[in-house]
């Protein structure tokens, strides 16, 4: 797929462990490794507005555009 | 729906039993040239012509076909009962007896065309018996229905991809 996640990476930035993101922003962790993986089909917005409250991010530090 | 499955392999039973009893009859009439189990319907010392064992054993095809693709029907209700409709298995199987419901039914109805021209033609009126095994209304039923099913497990196939997109969507 063209986009790709990087929730790794600011995950690591962050210094915060993916088990802790998935308790705050309320989704199974097994969700949240789909997303990592890059196996997930879409994502909701309040998904997205979660993950940038709990990482004090942007969304496009999480989602990247690359050309096929 | 559970209590329906064994009303169904009853009816399945029934509907085995009828077609290959028929076929067994009709068979042992037509290449043995005598009415075995004196049902009075075949003629003792009938000699059948090439083209009609060919009809026959076309027909006789078909019908088994159409046994076969009721089986794979049954043998997944499995996923009905369990209302697992997005499922690929039960697709598959839609799909795989719709193909064979609409084959059956094209090889029937050609073979159920020819027997009547033969007869037209040749006027060999000893084969009516023998062709009798089925009826002509069925092969058409069978197109529609196998048609249907087709239609159907596209239907659900979509049905499937959308349920695993939103399975997907976080």
């Amino acid at each position: 797929m063209s986009i790709k996640v990087n929730l790794d990476i600011v995950l690591v930035e962050r210094n915060m462990k993916s088990k802790e993101l998935a308790e705050i922003i309320g989704i199974t962790t097994a969700n949240l490794s789909i997303l990592k993986s890059g196996k997930a089909k879409a994502i909701r917005f309040s998904t997205l507005e979660a993950i940038c409250k709990a990482l004090d991010c942007q969304p496009s530090d999480i989602l990247e555009y690359i050309e096929d | 729906m559970k209590n329906y499955t064994t009303p169904i392999l009853i009816l399945f039973l029934f509907l085995v039993i009828a077609i290959i009893g028929n076929i067994t009859i009709s068979a042992i009439g037509l290449f043995f040239n005598h009415d075995v189990f004196n049902t009075g319907v075949y003629a003792n010392g009938y000699e059948a012509s090439l083209n009609i064992k060919l009809i026959f054993m076309a027909k006789a095809f078909a019908l088994l076909m159409f046994i076969y693709s009721v089986y794979i029907l049954i043998r997944n209700l499995k996923f009905l009962v369990r209302r697992d409709f997005f499922n690929n298995k039960l697709v598959q199987c839609f799909s795989k007896s719709g193909k064979l419901f609409f084959f059956s039914g094209i090889v029937g109805f050609l073979a159920s065309i020819c027997g009547i021209l033969n007869i037209a033609i040749i006027k060999d009126f000893g084969s009516q018996a023998y062709l009798n095994i089925d009826s002509k209304s069925l092969y058409i039923m069978l197109m529609i229905l196998g048609f249907f099913l087709l239609l159907f497990s596209k239907v659900l196939d979509k049905g499937n991809e959308i349920q695993q997109e939103n399975d997907l969507t976080i």
